[in-house]
């Protein structure tokens, strides 16, 4: 089989904007910027496929003999244009009132442009009279209130039908895209609070903040009944949800030596979503079909996992199946990362990053296939691997008789909490002296380590092997740990000298 | 202050300057707008698209519908299709029987709407005809398959928009396919190969309804050697046959091995060829046997035959107490096919020997599990009764029409697991 592929993405940016600052007066500045940005998408895919050759030689697709193509081509066009006043008062309290109006070619004839307001107010607080502490030189507070919007895709408003091939190739359609003509963009306002600083001779240094985005007229594919002709979602603007977290940054440097630098650097964040209402759409399903679980519903988080449940999990006893449970959401609720630094006279530079993501839970569809086949370890350490071994199955906890069940267990008990911890990286770099490498001024010398290390709740072999079941899951993502690899374990030693 | 408001002149100017060209317009191509249909010489396209989607859908039902049935046992990879081979029809594989479907039957009924809107000659016009007896197929295959009708997407409250479908019996499909063949054959003329083809799907479809002698009657019309087909085709992926595909290509996920077929042997009936293929199935537990009945991506489906017309006669005929014309005509079937004779001296080996019969002749063309439904129901197949044993015996709606239509919502179809 011969295969080509070709994608031309043209991006074309026009971008305009002026600022007109002037003093009012000795203690009162002003900057009043406008301007306007144009963004136009242009993308052309080309596929051509061809197999069956007749004989040796270079293949062609012409050579073949089934041949195949497919064109694609989507323009996209977003223009806005935006006026923002910033007022300076003393230099350290500033206010910032803008207005931004965007346009999108898929925006409809009804909706015109949209208007996204924001204000936002920032005082430097170690600038004021009262703030007295040197140790603690740098400390801004800060608020911004702001909305702003995404745009429906090209062919979300309109009814389509997909060209298809027919009986000897004749030309035919079948339903696309139930369409929506009053679909229009959604719109998110956030409120933002927090503070930033820097203390004891910048040796620490912090960034908090708190936020809370309510999106409204969400922008959500929902579930068409397939009786109605369409199986695809019907993009529509449904109720509301919310997006609350705090994101905190602390950089410390404990060892700051002539010859020994030791800096580390903790995040978190949160996130909490909620989805306040559905307005009049039904609850939906999202990703491939149903079989994921992955619900929109009110009241819980925007995406949550549903299935079937062991309700008495630790029991030795037969499972009680508790239908449609909630699991949790799909996506970590909280992520902390942490790297650290250590420089050695000013040569060597050790360096490692790890990062924990929480609260999510996703399937795993390896152990439902591993199970079937007698393969699956948890099962096999209780003895549920035979089917006949009664005093195996007697003294088991339930939910390892749902999970383990033969011939084939439920899906759905294989969904799981799937928090993890990855090093991501370790890595020691060298600054090579001039002179070492003969013409050369300096260079580095480095050792990588990826991936290292990996721990993750269940067994399995990578919770981030999330990709598409049949490629449909797209963003939305679902353990499947099989037909891929995972991000291998990599040493890399590499040398960069400067000539 | 002269200076910036020069600036902001020249860049309201460049703004109208590229206004004036083509920068803002938008012109996509790709996906067919819906008003672009409503042209008369979209009517074949239109046509054409009917016809694909019915094809498609018994597509699905013909290679989902064999681990679902007596025709095939699943070792599979996926849990869907693992558990329609344990007779497990969910919701959730429902999506790749119930859905296709849906699609085929609201398309065919979108297509007859917009033929009779866009054809000038539409009292005589051929692709309305043949819209007409394909409508006819959707409604017929999917009273074979699922559980209920849902006829969706109908106006029914004359608003002018359209209504979510309400839950009917499912035998509103054959009744309807029964409506729209009617109207291809009135349409096509006697003699005319749709008009035959029409006649053929209106003796099945009279036949699960239990009109026997109507069924008798217009089976009676159709040739032995007629066929009327659902195409498949190397052409596109969605042509594919894919119970040709499942079987011979990817992981083998659907396999003979222990059903009926595989006890009688690879070599004993020429209509249900097979072969051991000495490996593991798809799922790695099962013995991989592979069906040679589709041995070409491009093999099609039978929707139609002679022969199961004359089988739908010699059920007719048992049903009637004609024990020994059913077996007459059971055993014309076989000795145009080229296998022996079989003998039925009581009514529950007549039914047995019919039972298996249409096995035979309908093997892994989407049909099956209708049978297995019906002659298990009334208990006139051992065979079937014994199969059926905590087997579900259709397709229930998906979990999208569940959830997202409100008539269907709460349907006990919908909690079928």
């Amino acid at each position: 089989m011969r295969n080509l592929n070709e994608w031309e993405h043209r991006t074309l940016t026009f971008d305009l904007g002026t600022t007109w600052e002037y003093d009012i007066s000795e203690t009162m500045s002003s900057s009043f910027s406008a301007g306007g940005q144009l963004f136009s998408d242009w993308d052309h895919t080309t596929y051509g496929s061809s197999e069956d050759f007749g004989g040796p030689g270079e293949k062609t697709l012409t050579s073949g003999a089934t041949t195949t193509s497919s064109e694609d081509l989507l323009k996209v066009v977003n223009a806005g244009f935006f006026a923002q006043e910033v007022l300076g008062i003393q230099d350290n309290l500033f206010f910032t009132a803008g207005l931004r109006v965007d346009g999108n070619s898929a925006f409809g004839q009804d909706l015109g442009l949209q208007v996204y307001p924001k204000v936002s107010a920032s005082y430097v607080l170690s600038d004021a009279a009262f703030w007295y502490m040197d140790w603690w030189p740098v400390m801004k507070v800060r608020a911004a209130w702001g909305q702003s919007g995404k745009a429906p895709g090209a062919f979300d408003a309109v009814r389509t039908w997909n060209p298809i091939s027919g009986y000897e190739g004749q030309a035919g359609v079948t339903p696309a895209n139930l369409g929506n003509p009053e679909l229009g963009p959604e719109r998110s306002t956030e409120l933002e609070l927090g503070f930033e600083g820097s203390m004891v001779d910048d040796r620490i240094g912090f960034d908090v903040s708190w936020y809370n985005s309510v999106t409204s007229d969400a922008l959500m594919p929902v579930t068409a009944a397939p009786s109605e002709g369409f199986l695809n979602s019907q993009l529509r603007n449904v109720g509301e949800f919310k997006n609350t977290g705090i994101e905190v940054s602390v950089t410390g440097v404990p060892v700051a030596l002539d010859n020994l630098r030791w800096e580390v650097t903790g995040q978190v964040s949160t996130v909490n979503s909620e989805v306040l209402s559905l307005g009049e759409a039904p609850e939906f399903f999202l990703g491939w079909g149903s079989i994921l679980g992955q619900w929109v519903r009110v009241g819980y988080p925007i995406v949550s996992l549903w299935g079937e449940s062991v309700a008495n999990p630790d029991a030795i006893a037969d499972p009680v199946i508790e239908e449609d449970h909630y699991y949790g959401p799909i996506y970590p609720t909280h992520v902390l990362s942490a790297r650290t630094s250590i420089n050695l006279f000013n040569r060597l530079t050790i360096y490692a990053l790890g990062e924990f993501h929480g609260g999510q839970y996703q399937f795993n569809i390896m152990p439902w296939q591993q199970v079937r086949r007698g393969l699956w370890p948890e099962c096999n350490d209780l003895g549920l691997d035979d089917a006949n071994d009664t005093g195996a199955w007697s003294s088991a906890p339930a939910i390892w008789r749902a999970r383990c069940q033969l011939p084939t267990p439920n899906f759905d008990f294989w969904m799981r909490p799937s928090d993890f911890f990855k090093i991501r990286t370790v890595s020691a770099s060298y600054l090579i002296p001039d002179g070492v490498i003969p013409g050369a001024t300096g260079g580095t010398l480095t050792a990588t380590l990826q991936n290292p290390y990996k721990w993750s709740k269940g067994a399995g072999i990578d919770p981030e092997l999330t990709v598409g079941y049949y490629g449909g899951v797209g963003t939305f993502p679902a353990r499947y740990e099989y037909y891929q690899l995972p991000a291998p374990v990599m040493f890399s030693v590499s040398l960069r000298a400067n000539f | 202050m002269f200076r910036k408001a020069c600036r902001l002149a020249g860049a309201a100017g460049l703004v109208a300057l590229l206004s004036a060209c083509d920068l803002f317009d938008v012109v996509n191509p790709g996906p067919i707008v819906d008003d672009a249909l409503n042209e008369e010489a979209a009517g074949k396209t239109v046509l054409i698209g009917v016809v694909a989607d019915v094809e498609v859908a018994l597509d699905n039902l013909a290679w989902l519908g064999g681990p679902a049935s007596t025709d095939l046992d699943a070792d599979a990879t996926q849990p869907w299709l693992q558990d329609a081979g344990e007779g497990r029809l969910t919701v959730v594989n429902a999506e790749t029987s119930w859905n296709p479907i849906q699609l085929a039957r609201w398309g065919a009924a979108a297509g007859i709407a917009r033929l009779t809107e866009t054809q000038s000659d539409a009292g005589t016009n051929q692709y309305l005809t043949a819209a007409y007896m394909w409508a006819g197929w959707a409604n017929r295959v999917a009273g074979d398959n699922v559980c209920i009708a849902v006829f969706g997407g109908e106006d029914r409250d004359g608003d002018g928009m359209s209504d979510p479908g309400e839950v009917m019996d499912v035998s509103a499909h054959h009744t309807r396919a029964i409506e729209r063949f009617e109207t291809a054959m009135s349409r096509a003329g006697s003699g005319d190969s749709i008009a035959v083809a029409s006649a053929a799907g209106m003796a099945q479809a009279h036949l699960l309804l239990g009109n026997y002698s109507q069924a008798q009657s217009l089976a009676s019309q159709i040739p032995d050697d007629f066929v009327w087909r659902a195409r498949r085709s190397n052409n596109t992926g969605r042509e594919i046959n894919s119970v040709y595909q499942f079987t011979h290509e990817g992981t083998k996920q659907i396999t003979v091995w222990g059903m009926y077929n595989d006890s009688i042997g690879a070599d004993t009936d020429p209509r249900v060829p097979w072969r051991d293929m000495n490996q593991t199935s798809g799922g790695g537990v099962k013995p991989f046997y592979r069906q040679l009945k589709y041995t070409d991506r491009g093999d099609d489906y039978a929707l139609a035959k002679g022969h199961e017309m004359r089988l739908i006669e010699a059920e007719a005929m048992l049903r009637a107490g004609d024990r020994q014309g059913a077996v007459d005509r059971i055993n014309y079937v076989r000795e145009r096919v080229g296998v022996p004779p079989v003998m039925a001296s009581t009514d529950a080996e007549a039914w047995l020997a019919l039972d298996r019969e249409r096995n035979f002749e309908l093997w892994l063309e989407g049909r099956r599990l209708q049978d297995n439904a019906r002659f298990s129901a009334e208990g006139l197949s051992s065979w079937a009764v014994a199969f059926m044993q905590g087997r579900h015996s259709c397709f229930p709606p998906s979990l999208a029409e569940c959830s997202a239509n409100p008539n269907v919502t709460g349907n006990s179809f919908c909690s079928q697991s």
